[in-house]
């Protein structure tokens, strides 16, 4: 499981890492609790999930400019 | 409802400004010549130790023994911060290019020739016996240093996007696929970079001959100058460190939405700084009271909103555990200046108890340094530190050894403590719901 936390545009999040559909990791949407959203992963490295989640994000135009942090759960 | 209002109204402008690709450019462009300037900052630093520093207490011998490092560090300076502008103009270029989706080598190059033709190729130099001549073919470091700057900026941005728009209308030489790859893309390039480099030679040519004067000193004059006199009143500081904080508040990154400011205009004068103190030797001399790094040194220490003091006031007031405990994992990574940590644990974020001090405390320690600064109880700030320099160490490197910087950095922390003791003590009777 990891957590990406950030206080704005989390459907958004969401709807970014649940439909991305690369080779190296898939996300799945767990539950949201504050700012705090918990996504399952499918593969066992938790930093390689991360770092993923990470780029998907910042690749978007509002992700660029997002104040986000994404840890392990 | 206000998070509601915020996404609905205030992050796509905010995102807008932020993903602006001329305004990432510049971002990326700043951000890329980072080695340069830091390698520039460590030979002047360096020559601080081994030959400003003995020079005060009239220790000269150490400065004989030094005079090897002395002489190394001076041709690193002439490499880097004395020619940044040039640096610069190509990797403006780069980025610009990139942003445009064409190739950025080519783009790189157009700027930095763009740039040399914009530079006028004569000085006046003095001879031994007191006259001048006029020399032609020279590159005065005067045009080369920080302040061609912004000549660097808006000649490499002229030349690039006609560049990059002829290359996106396909106004380019075509060559059989038989071709290699660098010999297409270098002859594609031939026809957009031949009329973005007559484009700026005809300006450049124009201003010589109608105006007597030349593009470098009308950006000078009146672009440059206006907007780093600008920065400098304490008004314009206070809106961009209160802005900052209110960006990052909402969940934005207020230092990358504000890089173009904050990198384009206060790293220029930090630059100036640098190479003032490298000719003069001198702190009285400096020119520009803030810069880049005095946000870092003075107000930012452990991050946005002085969160290192946040840390030291919650292990001293907090009664919570869960605050102390994400204060206990915050500490570490928050004596380099990276708070995501505390600012996401605790939250900050979106916390209506932490508004007040993450964007007052900021603000109240700039003012404090900035009349500091401006009165003399300590040197501007004028070297590039790297931004993971532990706080008060920041100050200390950045003003080339200044003990009163370090102390006022010091002084800066407690005045933070104090404040956010106020609000920690406040959110022990507070249940923060989540």
């Amino acid at each position: 499981m990891i957590c990406v936390s950030c206080p704005i545009k989390q459907d958004f999040i969401i709807e970014q890492l649940e439909k991305y559909e690369g080779e190296d990791c898939q996300f799945k949407f767990v539950e949201k609790k504050g700012i705090k959203m918990k996504f399952s992963v499918n593969i066992e490295d938790k930093e390689k999930a991360i770092a993923a989640a990470k780029r998907i994000i910042k690749a978007t135009e509002i992700g660029s400019v997002l104040y986000f942090q994404v840890t392990e759960e | 409802m206000f998070t509601s209002w915020m996404e609905e109204k205030f992050v796509p402008v905010a995102a807008k400004i932020g993903s602006q690709k001329h305004l990432v450019a510049i971002r990326d462009a700043f951000i890329s010549i980072m080695p340069i300037t830091m390698a520039g900052s460590i030979a002047v630093l360096l020559n601080a130790i081994v030959r400003d520093l003995p020079a005060k207490f009239e220790l000269n011998g150490i400065t004989e023994a030094f005079q090897w490092l002395i002489g190394i560090n001076g041709n690193v300076w002439w490499g880097t911060l004395a020619t940044l502008s040039m640096v610069f103009a190509f990797a403006i270029g780069y980025q610009l290019s990139k942003a445009y989706d064409t190739n950025p080598l080519a783009g790189g190059l157009i700027s930095f020739a763009s740039f040399i033709i914009a530079t006028p190729q004569s000085t006046v130099v003095a001879l031994e016996d007191g006259t001048t001549i006029g020399a032609w073919g020279n590159l005065a470091v005067g045009y080369l240093d920080a302040k061609g700057l912004f000549t660097a900026l808006i000649v490499g941005f002229i030349a690039t996007i006609i560049y990059a728009k002829m290359m996106k209308k396909n106004i380019t030489i075509k060559l059989p696929e038989q071709v290699p790859p660098a010999v297409s893309k270098a002859f594609a390039a031939i026809i957009p970079g031949v009329t973005a480099m007559y484009a700026i030679g005809l300006i450049t040519w124009a201003l010589d001959k109608f105006a007597g004067t030349s593009l470098y000193a009308l950006i000078l004059e009146y672009v440059q100058m206006p907007f780093l006199s600008m920065s400098q009143g304490l008004g314009s500081v206070i809106i961009i460190t209160a802005c900052v904080s209110i960006f990052w508040f909402f969940g934005l990154h207020g230092s990358n939405v504000l890089a173009p400011v904050l990198d384009g205009i206060y790293k220029t004068a930090l630059a100036e700084n640098t190479n003032i103190y490298n000719a003069t030797q001198s702190i009285s001399e400096l020119k520009y009271i803030w810069t880049r790094g005095s946000f870092d040194a003075y107000a930012w220490m452990g991050g946005a909103g002085c969160t290192i003091a946040l840390i030291i006031a919650i292990f001293i007031f907090s009664k919570r555990e869960e605050t102390r405990a994400v204060a206990k994992l915050s500490a570490p990574m928050g004596l380099f200046n990276i708070n995501e940590p505390v600012v996401f644990g605790l939250p900050i974020v979106l916390n209506p108890v932490y508004l007040i001090p993450w964007v007052l405390v900021p603000t109240v320690l700039v003012i404090i340094a900035y009349v500091a600064t401006s009165i003399g109880l300590v040197p501007p700030v004028f070297l590039e530190v790297p931004w993971v320099m532990p706080p008060v160490l920041y100050a200390w490197f950045a003003t080339g050894f200044s003990f009163s910087a370090a102390l006022l950095a010091l002084f800066n922390l407690a005045v933070g403590i104090a404040i956010w003791s106020v609000f920690v003590i406040i959110a022990n009777r507070v249940e923060i719901k989540e």
